[in-house]
Formats: structure tokens, C-alpha cells, sequence
């Protein structure tokens, strides 16, 4: 049995809707048993690929964004970000991208940033005068920096796979997720959706320091896990535990919007989303030894270098790439499918693995709101109760800021690695 | 209700009450460990036990995740079809899950035996206990089938397909 007929298998049981990780999991089984490689090593392999710390980092984030949106800070971090941005022109949308950057810090996940910022922001634009095919897209465009902006969820699998530092990962997505979200605000001013819609007037002392406290609240995650990564006080886990033991401590002391139910309901709801994806990481693991066991990735490096690619133009390709793939599959299974394919041959281009890491996750959260299998579209479809239709003509004029920033940190290594450099050395 | 649906539900409360057990517990150990460690009484313990309870929370999310429908699935193209080929790509769906279950039940099984007489080096428990969660995770998976092959069902003869709980 091939590669190649394994993967066939893999995508006709994908396209059929099997779920992905059983979807893996058979033509895998199947190499095993007709290669004569005892099929008890898959066993291992999943147990293995999960029997790892750093992998805790993926439900201790989930944790503590879920509690924090559970505790209703979301509400509160709405009202300091228009007192923040709500003057400008675009008012509400700018509130909603300025939320989604400080939002980005304390969850890793752009469906979760979707849910819980589109719940809260779509119905109340609308009231401002968006349409609600607009809001959902403001609302699906912003949440694409979540992932970005560390801590990121995507960056852990990736950092996991590819054997990369989870701090340098989380450190080099800062400078992007700023950048686009800034783009984002500035292009806000000058489209026409944002013209006649209201604009709030500009906060006083009194309303800006009476928000200030919910914003420090959830603005101080982000701080606690990137300075006590960097200061080697915590591991990444370390720090993402430390991050969900001060959501629950935020929810039930300070905010007290926690109850005992809605905590528990928070806690399952991110085991199970952590189960998740962490089952299919696990199944990966077999997949992933096959792929190196065929030796895969070198027969791909060694044909694009027969090329004579440069980095830059490598780079460009993969680009044009991963965002086509990103269009039909999810961005967790493309990491784990893509990743131990894609690593050996930026090694062998020179390109740094932890840039790479940034573009590929990029790349697929621009998927996130690509049809036809955009997951986020489907979610702020869902919460705005707007058809799938209108939510992607509106979302079209956002491909550009999301665009230009993937380009900029391409040709750019240096957008995308000083702040690691400078921090890590 | 018959027997094996109110086992079914049984399975399910009892798996969600395990898998929010396990998380508080994972959080706590982890802490303990930056205590200890900070603390200079470090253990060598607590990351073997966190990441045992992070494997057994993995495999143990699947029933539920499965009787819901959300494990991550590619239904883009499932939902295109017309109804009948629908039912019919949901019978594939329902028959890959059950042979990669029965699958992991047979290998993981002869596995959980042949790692039993190795020890963890921190904890010092059995191999085996890492690997048993697989095979209680499918045996789960096959018990709530009917449950779920029926709700799947349902979806698949939803004109609009199934909603957004999926993906979250």
C-alpha cells in the first residue's frame, strides 16, 4: 500500500463527511496491517502523540477563555473598547475589531472569539445602522486575529508537530495580529457600510475610568502567560494554567459573574473542544510516522528544490497553497496533515520554522472565513441569524487588509521574528 | 426506555461528570507543580499524572462528542447531495466509525496487555493505563451508536443541514 493510496482513501472518507479523525485512522490502520507492521505501534503512536505537557496547553487556554466569556467579562471588555475606539468613525465595527485584539488574548481560538464576541456585538450594530450581513462579516473578520495574537491554539499543535518553541510562537504571532487588526480599523473609516451609521461621542474621564478596570482585567492574561513565558518563570502549560486559574478566580471573586453551574458548564464545554481536537492530534501521530516512514517530505523538498525556488517565491507558493486548502479543510487537520510535510522543506530553503509557523497559521485563519468550508462564517451566520450569502459579499472587502498583512509578514521575516529575537535572544 | 439507552445516558452523565472532574484536577496539579517547583520541594510526579489525565480526558470527550455530532467533520459537500445519496454517505460515515472503533477495541486491547508489566517512570503505574483509555473510549462509542447513528440520520434528512454546534 502507497502514500498515495492512502491519501486517496483519506480524502474520499473526508469528502463523505466521516469524522476526520476516523477518517485518518483507517487508511492508517490499513498500511499497518498490509505492510506487516504490527498494528500495536498505532496504539502507542496515538497515546504517544498526546502523552505530551505541552500538548496540556491546548485545554488549559480553551479553559480559561471559556470562563472568562462564561463570567461575563465579554460584556464589560465591549463597554471599555467603545470608550476606547466607539468615537471613531465605524463606531460599533471598531469596537468590535479592538475587542477581537484584546479579546485574542486571553482565548486562542477564532470560532470561540466569533461566538462570544458576535453573540453580544451583532444584535446592537444592527441597532446602530449596519446591516446584519455586515455586522456578521465585521464580526467573522475580526475574530481571524484570535489565533494570531497569542495565546493561539493553532500555534501549539504547530509548535508540537514542528518541535518549535511555544513561546517564540506565541511571541512572533503579537506583531501580525496587531497589524492586521489595525489595518482592519483604518480600511473601517473609509468604507462606505461605516458612512451613516452612529458614532458614539467621545468618553469622558469619569465613563473611560469606570470600564478601565473590566479591560486591565482581561488585557493582564495576556501579560501574566507572554511575561512569565519570557522571564522563564512558566512553561507555556504552566502559564496556560496559570491563565485559567485566574479566569476562575476573576469569574468567581472579582467579576462574580461565575456560578457554580455556568462553571461547570464552561469547564465540560472545554474538555470537550480540547477532546476534540486533541483526538484528532493523537490519530495524527500515527499518520505522521507513516508519512515520515515513506519518506514523503523529502521526495517533495528534493522536487521543489529541483526548481530552484528562493525563499521568498517558496514562500508565495505555499501561500497560494495552504489558502486553497484552507478554502475545504479545517485548519486543525491541515496543520497536522501539512505540517511534518512542509517543515523539512522550509529547513532545507533556510527559511526559520517559527515564521513559517505564523504564515501557515495565517493562512488557514483566512480559510476560517473562506467558502465554502469557512467555520466562522457558518458560526456569525448562525448567531446573526443572516444567510450565508450576504455574510460572504460583505466579508469580500476584508480579504484585503487580511491579505496585505499576509504578504507584508511574508516578504518581512523580520515583522514576524524581532520580537522573539529581542525577547529570546 | 431500554436497558441500553438508559446505559447510554448513564455513560454520557457519568463521562461528562468525569471529564470536568479531570480538568479541574489537571489545572490544580499543574499549579502545584509551579508551587512545588518555586517552592524548592519540586515533585517528579505531577507532569506524568497531568498529562495521564490529559490522555484519559481526550479519548473519554469522543462518546460525547460523537452523540452530538461534533466530532470535526467536513459535511460541506455531504449536504450538497440529494437526500437519498445523504442517507446513504451517512451510512458510510456510521460504518467507518464503527470499524475503526471495533478496530481500536481489538488492537488496543492486545496492547493495554502487552504494556501492562511496564512501569511509568514517575508514577510507577502500568504502561497499559495509558493506553486503556482508547479502548474504553470505543467500547463507549460503540454502546451509544444506536443514539447516535439515529440522530445522525435525522441531521442527514435536514434540508438545512446540520447547525453551527458542530464546529463549536
Amino acid at each position: 500500500m502507497t502514500v498515495n493510496e492512502i491519501l486517496m482513501i483519506l480524502a474520499s472518507l473526508m469528502l463523505v463527511g466521516v469524522p476526520v479523525s476516523f477518517a485518518v485512522l483507517i487508511p492508517s490502520l490499513l498500511y499497518l496491517a498490509v505492510n506487516g507492521i504490527p498494528l500495536g505501534s498505532a496504539i502507542g503512536r496515538m497515546s504517544g502523540s498526546i502523552n505530551s505537557f505541552t500538548v496540556m496547553a491546548v485545554p488549559f487556554f480553551i479553559i480559561a477563555g471559556q470562563v472568562m466569556n462564561s463570567s461575563g467579562l465579554t460584556e464589560r471588555l465591549i463597554q471599555f473598547t467603545r470608550c476606547l475606539v466607539g468615537h471613531m468613525r465605524g463606531g460599533l465595527a471598531q469596537v468590535n475589531v479592538a475587542a477581537s485584539i484584546i479579546f485574542a488574548g486571553m482565548s486562542g481560538s477564532a470560532v470561540a472569539d466569533a461566538g462570544g464576541l458576535g453573540s453580544v456585538l451583532i444584535e446592537p450594530m444592527k441597532k446602530d445602522g449596519y446591516s446584519g450581513s455586515f455586522s456578521a462579516a465585521v464580526t467573522a473578520a475580526s475574530s481571524t486575529i484570535g489565533p494570531i495574537i497569542p495565546p493561539s491554539i493553532p500555534m501549539v499543535i504547530y509548535a508540537v508537530i514542528a518541535e518549535e518553541s511555544v513561546g517564540r510562537l506565541f511571541l512572533a504571532g503579537a506583531v501580525p495580529g496587531l497589524m492586521l487588526g489595525l489595518i482592519m480599523m483604518a480600511m473601517l473609516r473609509f468604507m462606505p457600510q461605516t458612512r451613516d451609521v452612529m458614532v458614539y461621542p467621545r468618553a469622558t474621564a469619569a465613563e473611560f475610568f469606570s470600564a478601565l478596570p473590566a479591560g486591565m482585567l482581561a488585557l493582564l492574561m495576556p501579560v501574566i502567560i507572554l511575561v512569565g513565558i519570557s522571564a522563564g518563570i512558566f512553561t507555556p502549560t504552566e502559564a496556560a494554567a496559570v491563565a485559567a486559574l485566574y479566569a476562575t478566580v476573576i469569574g468567581f471573586v472579582i467579576l462574580r459573574g461565575l456560578t457554580v453551574k455556568s462553571f461547570g458548564s464552561a469547564l465540560l464545554q472545554s474538555m470537550l473542544l480540547s477532546g476534540n481536537v486533541l483526538f484528532v492530534v493523537a490519530v495524527a501521530g500515527v499518520f505522521g510516522w507513516i508519512l515520515a516512514r515513506e519518506g514523503v517530505s523529502g521526495d517533495l523538498a528534493d522536487w521543489l528544490m529541483s526548481f530552484d525556488l528562493s525563499p521568498i517565491v517558496l514562500l508565495l507558493a505555499v501561500n497560494v497553497l495552504l489558502l486553497l486548502i484552507g478554502c475545504v479543510l479545517e485548519p486543525i487537520s491541515v496543520l497536522i496533515v501539512l505540517t511534518p510535510v512542509l517543515i523539512p522543506i522550509m529547513d532545507v530553503a533556510g527559511i526559520d520554522t517559527v515564521h513559517f509557523g505564523v504564515i501557515m497559521v495565517f493562512n488557514l485563519m483566512i480559510g476560517l472565513v473562506t467558502p465554502p468550508m469557512g467555520l466562522v462564517l457558518y458560526v456569525v451566520s448562525d448567531v446573526s441569524g443572516e444567510k450565508i450569502e450576504g455574510v460572504v459579499k460583505d466579508i469580500l472587502p476584508f480579504y484585503i487588509p487580511m491579505l496585505i498583512t499576509l504578504l507584508l509578514i511574508t516578504a518581512f521575516p523580520q515583522l514576524v521574528l524581532a520580537l522573539p529575537n529581542l525577547v529570546f535572544g | 426506555m431500554g436497558l441500553r439507552s438508559k446505559l447510554s445516558r448513564w455513560l454520557l452523565l457519568v463521562n461528562q461528570g468525569a471529564l470536568i472532574g479531570i480538568g479541574i484536577a489537571m489545572v490544580g496539579i499543574v499549579i502545584y507543580q509551579i508551587i512545588a517547583r518555586t517552592g524548592g520541594f519540586s515533585v517528579r510526579w505531577t507532569g506524568e499524572l497531568a498529562r495521564f489525565l490529559s490522555i484519559w480526558a481526550t479519548f473519554l470527550a469522543v462518546p460525547v462528542l460523537l452523540m452530538h455530532q461534533r466530532l470535526i467533520s467536513i459535511d460541506y459537500f455531504h449536504m450538497l447531495m440529494p437526500m437519498k445519496v445523504r442517507r446513504m454517505l451517512t451510512v458510510i460515515q456510521i460504518l467507518a466509525v464503527v470499524g475503526g472503533s471495533l478496530a481500536l477495541i481489538w488492537i488496543g486491547w492486545k496492547q493495554v496487555g502487552v504494556t501492562w508489566n511496564q512501569t511509568s517512570p514517575g508514577l510507577l503505574w502500568p504502561m497499559g493505563l495509558f493506553t486503556l483509555p482508547i479502548v474504553v473510549s470505543s467500547v463507549m462509542s460503540l454502546i451509544i451508536l444506536p443514539d447516535w447513528g439515529r440522530d445522525a440520520f435525522s441531521d442527514a434528512e435536514n434540508e438545512d443541514g446540520v447547525g453551527t454546534e458542530k464546529f463549536l
